[in-house]
């Protein structure tokens, strides 16, 4: 019995303009359209993968990828902006913002390390990770 | 139009995980999916990335509205004849070569990229300039995340593939 370990996940966005002020938003005529990706991880995935919730975040980094890693999905579910890093703990390296119920997920490289931190204040996170 | 007539714009974006585990039937042939034991559900979030309404230039969008209007472009669009299909492709040429989407260096407030390329080559970004590249996207998959606002910048978003030729799209909006 061959198990098979996969993650299907899909990133979308709707890009909107505003043409009055406190107007109505309308899909954005640069675009005119919808964007999505709907894919499963391409890498052969060992096993299930890792949900941690209720991680506390703060102004010091937390790393929550230090090993080689296929698969990462990040939740902000407090209520304070988190900043997230793919590389180092290095300030400059913290690129990517998540502000209350927003989520990050992609494959990555297996060289990624991922760091969380908040700029001010402290934060929840859920994570989920598979290899 | 990059700039003109928008009071403001956004970008609402979303996230949509299914972790899943599939097994033979008796006939190995057939495969039967179900939700991983954890977290036993699917997993996702959602936001809205507020941008400028006035964006650097046409090719924030690497692809134009089906009722735009040629003349109408703000950019010299025979000069960026690279993104005229709305479509961009990144060879593989070595660990750290990649193109820059923009040399704008005003910070980049969202990212959207997709791999729709027809082969089995990943798309690979980079946010640091080209130093590293830690995400990738496989075909038919997507990326979207927004910028902290202060340290990534538009110039600073790369895209490299890891095989021979890869194609993308993407929107980059400061």
């Amino acid at each position: 019995m061959a198990l098979t370990y996969k993650v299907r996940y899909k990133n979308h966005c709707t890009p909107q303009e505003q043409i009055l002020t406190d107007g109505r938003w309308y899909l954005d005529s640069d675009c005119g359209r919808k964007l999505t990706g709907d894919s499963e991880t391409g890498a052969t995935l060992s096993d299930t993968g890792t949900l941690s919730t209720g991680v506390a975040i703060s102004t010091s980094a937390t790393e929550i990828v230090a090993a080689e890693r296929n698969f990462v999905y990040v939740k902000n579910t407090g209520s304070i902006e988190i900043i997230m890093s793919l590389t180092s703990d290095s300030p400059s390296e913290y690129v990517i913002a998540l502000a209350a119920g927003e989520a990050f997920a992609s494959e990555m490289q297996t060289t990624a390390r991922v760091f969380v931190k908040t700029a001010s204040g402290t934060s929840t996170i859920e994570h989920f990770q598979e290899t | 139009m990059a700039t003109g007539n928008p009071e403001a714009r956004r970008i609402i974006f979303g996230t949509h995980v299914v972790p899943t585990y599939s097994i033979e039937g008796e006939e190995t042939s057939v495969r039967h999916t179900e939700f991983q034991t954890s977290p036993a559900g699917t997993l996702g979030g959602k936001g809205i990335a507020s941008i400028d309404k006035d964006q650097w230039g046409d090719g924030w969008v690497s692809f134009s509205h089906q009722g735009a209007y040629w003349e109408d472009q703000d950019d010299v669009w025979e000069l960026l004849g690279e993104t005229w299909s709305g479509e961009l492709n990144t060879s593989y040429t070595g660990p750290t070569s990649g193109i820059n989407l923009t040399d704008d260096t005003s910070p980049c407030k969202f990212l959207y990229i997709k791999n729709i390329g027809s082969t089995n080559h990943s798309v690979l970004v980079s946010l640091n300039g080209g130093s590293s590249y830690r995400i990738k996207v496989p075909p038919g998959g997507s990326v979207n995340l927004r910028g902290d606002g202060v340290q990534l910048l538009c110039n600073e978003v790369c895209v490299s593939s890891n095989g021979s030729l890869a194609t993308f799209e993407f929107i980059i909006a400061k």
